[in-house]
């Protein structure tokens, strides 16, 4: 194959042919449900009238949302070997945070994102300021002591006023046209997208970066990348702030779909599920956080759907089929086979008497 | 000190489990009954030792199976919690079809075949989840944690699937149970006397809550701590631990004494799980209740120190004894009329924050070894 890198906007377009791909369906996904399954016209997604279109929309909202947090975590995990067990406190402060100054203060949604991007920054800078410290399995025991604080804080009755206690958030009303998931689900839908994927492609510009080969370097070696001149520190504090920022983003996003915001979003029971979602799609791997969370929550909904009451015992069986037999995840084991499975059609198509 | 629910949660008193007690307190339904007849702080200490007891039987569980490398943290927690969980359903099972001559038998002896058969029965699990799952994963550490992880879950979920989901209670054992003539018994030979409580240094205890727990906890402490320092077996364990190639090249299995170390962790959460029982119900979420305690107790005590772990679940069991006490009396924060009360919600936390600053200073805990 050749690798042949074209300037200009052709050769974006050209490079980006994947994102531009999944873009496209994506946005024509909810017509095409409309028409085929529905019956229902062109019209039938722009008013929300209910169907499979509607339900479809919310359900991809929802896999969106655990995607974007889903390529946070990979940051860490993936990247740049940073295992945290306190991501789930990073969601969560974007989920309270948002609800409870839209709720509770009653300020304008661009001055709450603003206070949640705030929040974002210091409890990353939080968790930085422990890296020198404590490294590997201590650093993983200090965040899960600091968000299991979080999550016992959260759910205490003490700010029952503000947070709901056991309960959760609730009440929350879409500040604006284009948040509200009940009456704008077509538009929230395609602002989900266009975060998603443009999320991805900061990832992966990022990823590819000499800052991202650095945090590369750092999860490989970290003796080494020191060694070589770089203040490791820097970058690893920058991955957690990039990475912060993100959850902190799909965690508004969940405050706006959900109607409930239960403190389940805390608690160390959700990171492990990203850590699953990462691990299913391929560490490291920064598309794969995206088909993980796609998998995951597909996986979860049609086992609910067809086995009700089973569904917990088949979801934790195939996880661990999963990690047994697909080690690098989806896209890293699809990755690793690409060449011999591409040889494999070349050979097909020969044996056809197709010249390739 | 039965006045005092939220330390002495009885099912057979209350009907209550933990987690519905403080939900009732949450919405108003049961108010915290206020500090009166309780005995501060000779009672205080005994019943910290009583949560630091339990704590104790599943951290040391966990501490021998961590032993092994400071990367495999979560496997063995999980195993253990979900071995926990396992033992005291299989004891729901023993206990009821077995009908004939086992109901015939008293309580005592039917605890303490429950007691046997479940500790063995989760060490043969163990055995069997570190066979067939775990050791093709030991090269790659998070997977191990992953597997462990779905292991529980879906063990916790077979057990639903099975006995459904409400809460079980577990009659406590006859020797334990004594009332009426004679009771409560007196001094340290109050213990045998067969009541249910006994006055000791002007406080009453329950016998079984604050005694047998505990004491079973030191003497597991004991002969594990006898296993690893003076038997042949713990020195291979020790030595596989420092260095598995070395062992094995001087011709010692060291993988059949990784499952073995394996089976005796998971059996020895069985064993805190049956203990538990009586004391605090069964519960399908009796041994997540205790995953994050024993976590927390194994991380302040130091992942590598097998003392520690004990010294760890003490501390943390004292600390949150404290911590509901305030609750009662308010703490006076400076400059604030209104004394701030934590809720019986925030008293885990008070636990965290110590092992998080405890880890700050000291990253290997106060009894571990510093190998990084």
């Amino acid at each position: 194959m050749t690798t042949t890198v074209r300037p200009g906007i052709l050769g974006t377009l050209r490079r980006r042919r994947g994102v531009l791909l999944a873009l496209a369906s994506l946005v024509l996904f909810p017509f095409v449900i409309s028409i085929v399954v529905d019956g229902q016209g062109l019209d039938a997604v722009w008013s929300n009238s209910r169907g499979n279109a509607l339900f479809l929309q919310g359900l991809a909202i929802e896999i969106f949302i655990l995607g974007l947090f889903a390529i946070s975590y990979d940051l860490l995990l993936g990247v740049s070997g940073i295992l945290s067990f306190g991501h789930a406190m990073f969601f969560a402060v974007g989920a309270y945070g948002f609800g409870i100054a839209l709720k509770s203060f009653e300020w304008h949604w661009g001055i709450a994102l603003l206070f949640v991007a705030v929040l974002a920054v210091v409890q990353a800078l939080l968790f930085a300021i422990l890296l020198p410290r404590v490294q590997g399995l201590t650093f993983a025991l200090v965040t899960l002591g600091i968000s299991a604080v979080f999550w016992i804080v959260i759910r205490s009755s003490d700010l029952a006023q503000w947070a709901g206690a056991e309960i959760g958030l609730q009440g929350v009303r879409p500040p604006v046209w284009f948040l509200d998931t009940t009456n704008q689900r077509f538009v929230f839908y395609l602002l989900t997208v266009a975060i998603v994927m443009g999320v991805y492609v900061l990832y992966s510009k990022i990823v590819d970066s000499p800052a991202g080969r650095v945090l590369v370097a750092t999860r490989e070696n970290e003796e080494r990348a020191v060694m070589l001149g770089y203040n490791t520190f820097w970058f690893k504090t920058l991955a957690l702030v990039v990475s912060s920022l993100t959850a902190v983003l799909a965690g508004v996003l969940h405050t706006m779909h959900q109607p409930i915001v239960t403190p389940n979003v805390a608690g160390l029971g959700f990171t492990v599920t990203v850590l699953l979602i990462v691990l299913i799609g391929g560490a490291g791997t920064v598309s794969g956080a995206l088909v993980g969370a796609a998998a995951f929550r597909l996986l979860q909904f049609y086992l609910d759907r067809w086995f009700p009451g089973a569904s917990g015992l088949l979801v934790g069986l195939v996880y661990i089929g999963i990690v047994l037999y697909l080690p690098f995840g989806i896209v890293g084991t699809w990755r690793a086979k690409k060449a011999r499975i591409k040889e494999g059609r070349d050979r097909l198509l020969r044996l056809l008497g197709r010249r390739t | 000190m039965s006045k005092f629910p939220l330390v002495i949660w009885d099912p057979g008193n209350f009907a209550l489990t933990p987690v519905n007690m403080t939900v009732q307190i949450d919405i108003g339904l049961l108010a915290p009954l206020p500090p009166g007849d309780y005995v501060w702080p000779m009672a205080l200490a005994f019943l910290g030792v009583v949560l630091g007891g339990i704590a104790m039987a599943v951290g040391i569980a966990s501490a021998r199976s961590t032993g092994s490398g400071p990367t495999r943290l979560g496997r063995p927690h999980v195993v253990a919690a979900a071995g926990l969980l396992a033992a005291a359903a299989l004891l729901q099972v023993v206990k009821e079809p077995l009908n004939g001559w086992v109901f015939e038998l008293s309580t005592t002896w039917r605890f303490l075949m429950a007691v046997i058969v479940s500790t063995v029965v989760g060490a043969a699990l163990g055995a069997l989840i570190e066979v067939a799952l775990i050791r093709p994963l030991y090269d790659r550490p998070i997977y191990t944690l992953m597997i462990t992880l779905g292991v529980g879950f879906v063990l916790i979920e077979a057990v639903r699937e099975v006995w459904g989901r409400p809460e079980f209670t577990m009659a406590r054992p006859a020797a334990f149970g004594g009332t009426g003539e004679g009771c409560p018994g007196e001094g340290i030979g109050g213990f045998f006397s067969g009541c249910s409580t006994l006055m000791l240094f002007g406080s009453r205890l329950r016998v079984y809550n604050e005694g047998f727990i505990v004491l079973m906890g030191i003497l597991v402490l004991i002969a594990v701590s006898m296993l690893l320092h003076r038997t042949r077996i713990g020195m291979t364990i020790r030595a596989g631990v420092q260095d598995p190639v070395m062992v094995e090249a001087l011709g010692i299995n060291v993988r059949r004494v990784f499952t073995q170390v394996f089976a005796l962790g998971s059996g020895l959460a069985a064993l805190g799980g049956v203990l538990a029982a009586p004391s605090i119900g069964l519960s399908t979420s009796m041994g997540a209740l205790f995953l994050l305690t024993a976590i927390v107790a194994l991380a302040i005590g130091g992942l590598t120190s097998f003392p520690g772990a004990a010294a760890g679940a003490l501390l943390i069991g004292l600390l949150q004894q404290v911590i509901i006490r305030l609750g009662q009396t308010g703490i006076h924060i400076p400059f604030v009329e209104e004394p701030f009360k934590p809720s019986p919600t925030l008293v885990p936390a008070a636990s965290i924050i110590l092992m998080v600053i405890i880890l700050l200073v000291l990253p290997s805990g106060l009894f571990g070894r510093g190998e990084r």
